[in-house]
This record gives C-alpha cells, sequence and structure tokens, in this order.
C-alpha cells in the first residue's frame, strides 16, 4: 500500500497565547502542556507533529477532544497558521503562499466538510452545492450542471430547491459533502463529519463516502474521536493526544500492536473478530489442507468459512496466492484476548 | 407630504452611512471602542443642543432640519449592523473562507444576507425614531406634521395636536408595516418549517 506522497507535515507546532512565538523555545526543550498553561497562559495545540499522507488514501486522524486533532486538519488548508512548521502539499509550501495563491489552493486542490455542516442557510440546497464553484466564478448552467451530478451522487435529487433548515441532520451532511466534491478538488478535509449524525445514518454515510472514494480516489484526510469510524474507513491512522502523535499504523498495526495504555484502552472494547483480518495473525507455514480465505477476510469471516469446511485450518492467499495459513484454535485465542 | 418627504430622505441617508459604519465596527473592536460612545452621546444628548448649531452654521430650513433627524435616527442601525454582523456563525464564515471566498465575496455573499434581520429591525428602529423627531424639527422650520403639533403644544389646542399627532402614529404604523413586510419577504427561508 505505499504510494506517492501527497502532503507531508514537518516539525509542525502551534501554540495559542499572547506570544506564541515566544513559548517555542520552552515547548521544544521539553516544557508540558500543563506546565505552560499553569506558567506562562498558553494553550500548546500541536507539539512536533511529523505526518505523511498518501495520495489517493483516507488518513483518518482520531484522538479525543482536546486532543489537536481539528487544529491539525485546519493547518492544511491554513485557516490556522501555525507557530512553527511545515505543511507541503504537492511539493508546494502552504505556508509560503501569498493570500492570492492561498485563496486560488482552497478553491482548487483542498475542499472541507464540517462537523456542523457550516451550510447556508439563505441559500437553497441547488446553490449551497454550487457554492464552491459559484466562488470561482462559474455561475449559470455550468455550475447547475456541475453541482447537479453531486446532488444526484449524494442521494439528494428533488431537494434542490429547498432550504437547508427543512432538511434532516444526515441530509444536511450529505449537502456539505457534496459542496466539497463539486470543486473538483483532489484533497477532501473532513472534520469529523459524522459525529453529529446518529448511528444509522453514520453507517449509511461511510457507505456513500467508502463508495465514492472507489470510484473517485481522492486524498481524504477524515478526522473522527470514533474508533470504529476509523477502523472502517482508514487506509491509515494517526492517533493524537494533548497535541502529540501517539501512534501511525494501518488499522490491523494499531489493533495488533497498540504502542501504550491510553491506546490500548481505546481499543479494547472494540469488536476484534470485524477488524483484525487474518494475514494479521496467519502463520507463514503453507498446509494444502483447508479453504482458500482472502488475507483481508476479517476473523469473525474466516471462522465462518473454516468451520463450514471442517477442516479446522484455512490457507490464507493474496492476490490469490497461497501466502500462509491459519488454524481455528489461533482464531479464537486471537478474539478471547484481553489487553 | 412634507413629513414622509423629510423621512424618507432621512432613512436613505442613515442607511448610506449607517450600514458601512456598522460593517467597519463588526470588522475591528478598535473602531467599535472609538464609535459606541460617539453613538451614545448622539442617542442621549438633548437634541435642543445640537439643534443650536447647526441653525447657527445652516440657517433655518430643510437642510438642518435633515440633519438633526439623521443624527438621531442613525445609532440603532449602526449598532444592529455590527451587532448583526458580529451574530453571524463563524463556522459558515469558516466555510467560506475555506472555499477560498474573498472579502468582498464573504460579505455580500454570507455576511450580510445573514445579518438581514437585524439590520431590517435597524432601518425600522431608524423610521420610527426619525418620525418621533418630525416635532422637533419643525422648530427650525422643516415644514409637515410637526408645525401644527407645534402650534397646539404653544396654543394649548388640544384637538389640532391630538389629530397631528395620531396623523404620525398612523403614518408611523404604514411605515412600520410595510418595512417589516418587506424584510420577511426577502428572508423567506427562515419562516420555512422544519417538514421532516
Amino acid at each position: 500500500m505505499t504510494s506517492d506522497v501527497k502532503i507531508e507535515i514537518k516539525n509542525l507546532y502551534k501554540v495559542f497565547g499572547n506570544n506564541p512565538v515566544a513559548m517555542m523555545e520552552l515547548v521544544k526543550t521539553g516544557t508540558s502542556k500543563q506546565e505552560l498553561l499553569d506558567e506562562y497562559n498558553h494553550v500548546l495545540g500541536l507539539k512536533n507533529i511529523n505526518l505523511e499522507i498518501s495520495d489517493r488514501h483516507i488518513q483518518v486522524i482520531m484522538g479525543l477532544s482536546g486532543s489537536g486533532k481539528s487544529t491539525l486538519i485546519r493547518h492544511i488548508n491554513r485557516l490556522i497558521e501555525p507557530t512553527a512548521g511545515n505543511v507541503i502539499v504537492d511539493g508546494q509550501d502552504v505556508l509560503a503562499m501569498t493570500r492570492l495563491e492561498l485563496q486560488e489552493f482552497r478553491r482548487s486542490q483542498a475542499s472541507m466538510v464540517f462537523q456542523r455542516f457550516a451550510l447556508m442557510p439563505h441559500r437553497s440546497v441547488a446553490d449551497n452545492v454550487a457554492y464552491g464553484l459559484h466562488i470561482q466564478g462559474i455561475k449559470g448552467e455550468e455550475a447547475e450542471k456541475r453541482s447537479q451530478r453531486w446532488i444526484e451522487r449524494v442521494g439528494l435529487a428533488g431537494y434542490e430547491s429547498h432550504y437547508t433548515s427543512q432538511l434532516s441532520g444526515g441530509m444536511q451532511q450529505r449537502v456539505g459533502l457534496a459542496r466539497a466534491l463539486a470543486t473538483d478538488a483532489e484533497i477532501l478535509l473532513m472534520d469529523e463529519p459524522f459525529s453529529a449524525l446518529d448511528p444509522l445514518i453514520r453507517t449509511d454515510m461511510q457507505e456513500i463516502l467508502l463508495g465514492l472514494q472507489t470510484e473517485l480516489q481522492k486524498t481524504i484526510i477524515f478526522i473522527t474521536h470514533d474508533l470504529d469510524e476509523a477502523l472502517r474507513l482508514g487506509n491509515s491512522i494517526v492517533i493524537l493526544r494533548d497535541g502529540e502523535v501517539i501512534q501511525i499504523g494501518t488499522a490491523q498495526q494499531i489493533v495488533m500492536n497498540p504502542v501504550d495504555n491510553y491506546i490500548k484502552d481505546f481499543i479494547k472494547d472494540i469488536n476484534r473478530g470485524r477488524v483484525i483480518q487474518v494475514s494479521s495473525i496467519m502463520n507463514t507455514t503453507v498446509s494444502n489442507t483447508g479453504p482458500q480465505i482472502d488475507g483481508d477476510t476479517v476473523l469473525e469471516d474466516a471462522l465462518q468459512v473454516i468451520s463450514n469446511s471442517g477442516s479446522g485450518v484455512g490457507e490464507v492467499t493474496k492476490d490469490g496466492k497461497v501466502v500462509g495459513s491459519v488454524d481455528v484454535d489461533t482464531i479464537i485465542s486471537t478474539l478471547s484476548r484481553r489487553i | 407630504m412634507a413629513t414622509l418627504a423629510i423621512i424618507s430622505v432621512a432613512t436613505l441617508i442613515c442607511i448610506a452611512v449607517g450600514i458601512p459604519i456598522g460593517i467597519s465596527m463588526a470588522r475591528s473592536n478598535r473602531v467599535q471602542s472609538v464609535i459606541t460612545p460617539i453613538l451614545d452621546v448622539m442617542q442621549t444628548i438633548p437634541s435642543f443642543v445640537y439643534l443650536i448649531p447647526c441653525v447657527m452654521l445652516l440657517g433655518i430650513g430643510k437642510v438642518p432640519g435633515l440633519l438633526a433627524v439623521c443624527i438621531y435616527a442613525l445609532p440603532p442601525l449602526v449598532r444592529l449592523t455590527n451587532l448583526g454582523i458580529r451574530l453571524v456563525d463563524r463556522e459558515v464564515l469558516e466555510a467560506a473562507d475555506a472555499f477560498g471566498a474573498n472579502y468582498r465575496q464573504k460579505l455580500l455573499g454570507v455576511e450580510l444576507p445573514l445579518a438581514l434581520p437585524n439590520i431590517f429591525a435597524g432601518i425600522n428602529q431608524t423610521i420610527m425614531m426619525s418620525l418621533a423627531m418630525v416635532v422637533i424639527a419643525s422648530m427650525i422650520g422643516v415644514k409637515g406634521l410637526g408645525v401644527p403639533v407645534l402650534r397646539a403644544i404653544s396654543n394649548q389646542y388640544l384637538a389640532l395636536g391630538l389629530m397631528n399627532g395620531l396623523a404620525i402614529v398612523a403614518l408611523a404604523i404604514i411605515f412600520d408595516r410595510i418595512s417589516q413586510k418587506f424584510g420577511q419577504n426577502i428572508q423567506k427561508h427562515r419562516t420555512s418549517d422544519h417538514d421532516f
């Protein structure tokens, strides 16, 4: 799963307060967040973030409230200015851009979806979706045609002339999603987009997003505080705490090898059978006795297949080739292991 | 008719001056802290006090009358424009920023439309206050409904005063209803209910 780096974040720091630059020395010499707040009355938002986001992947940024995740995503399109560090998109330093270059960058390269929708209440659904296009100066039929396509794609056909206050939360966020997609930007910044929705609608929206992603292949930065959502959507997951990166990895790596107790706490309540894939626990001896299971299959499904075949062992395949095997005992012990 | 004319002109002047001042107040806290006490003075100082220099400089007639009306009627519009823009949802503004809106696009496309209910309340207040000023303005030679009221006061003609006073009230009600209705019409989306 390696590919080109689309967005690179280097040594990024953000201190909130009256004199953040003066605080940088203290932060770099190891003053803690609490100390900085108690003694100097400055808030440490982000501390030495280094992150490479691959092209055409969904990068999930996860953390609890106050961990700095919303602050981090706003650095990518520079809605927040960092105190120190670099944000490089496609080899171009976002922080070095002039006001006009930044405006152009926001218009054409990075669009955003917000937690509380942030739709324009005085515009109809169609006008909201076309907002990004109107800003770019695309008007009339062209804008209408392009936005109509996305309205249909997110399942809102027939609601074009409604105002957003007439829609339910889930539908409002579809408008938000369509608005972000309509500009054809390659980067999609999503700041807890589904957190305000109820669980069933949230699952629906996740499916819509995954469906769109297989088709569009955008670079998506997705923020959430919900681990199930993170594991479901993310090609790669970053876990933040108090403005620091705790662990970066795929869903498998995080569930199988949590780096500390904080992450262990996070993952203890998840359904391991639906997250862990057989390739994570297989041994590489090939026995050629059981049914073939693709490496990406989750344990729950693998268990079903193996027990149906009555063999007790399954052959794990990757791209159609057998690469290892997994037996029922290993699966059960992985499922039941409490961390 | 003379009353109608002076009120219409005063309102237009107040809109032309007041809304830009309100916008600049909403932009910067410093401007706000400078202008707020000026507005306080304009609203609370007895109108006769500034009628004196007005008459000294401009003489008797419509122009100083208009100026007096404007001084009195301007503050609510400025205040409410400022308030309306400051109350615009920060998240919606952030969204406009995230899509690369420039200053003008944000002001005309987001801030003013969303501040419109407050701005309209301000325009409404301006009209009402300028009507209240017509009697005082008539003291410096502005014609209209204020003149008979003034005469009624000085001669203690109850009936004449009442008649013309009620005429001013009637005018006020008509203006009020028209401006409120107009305000509602250009922001239909607020009246529509949740139908889900």
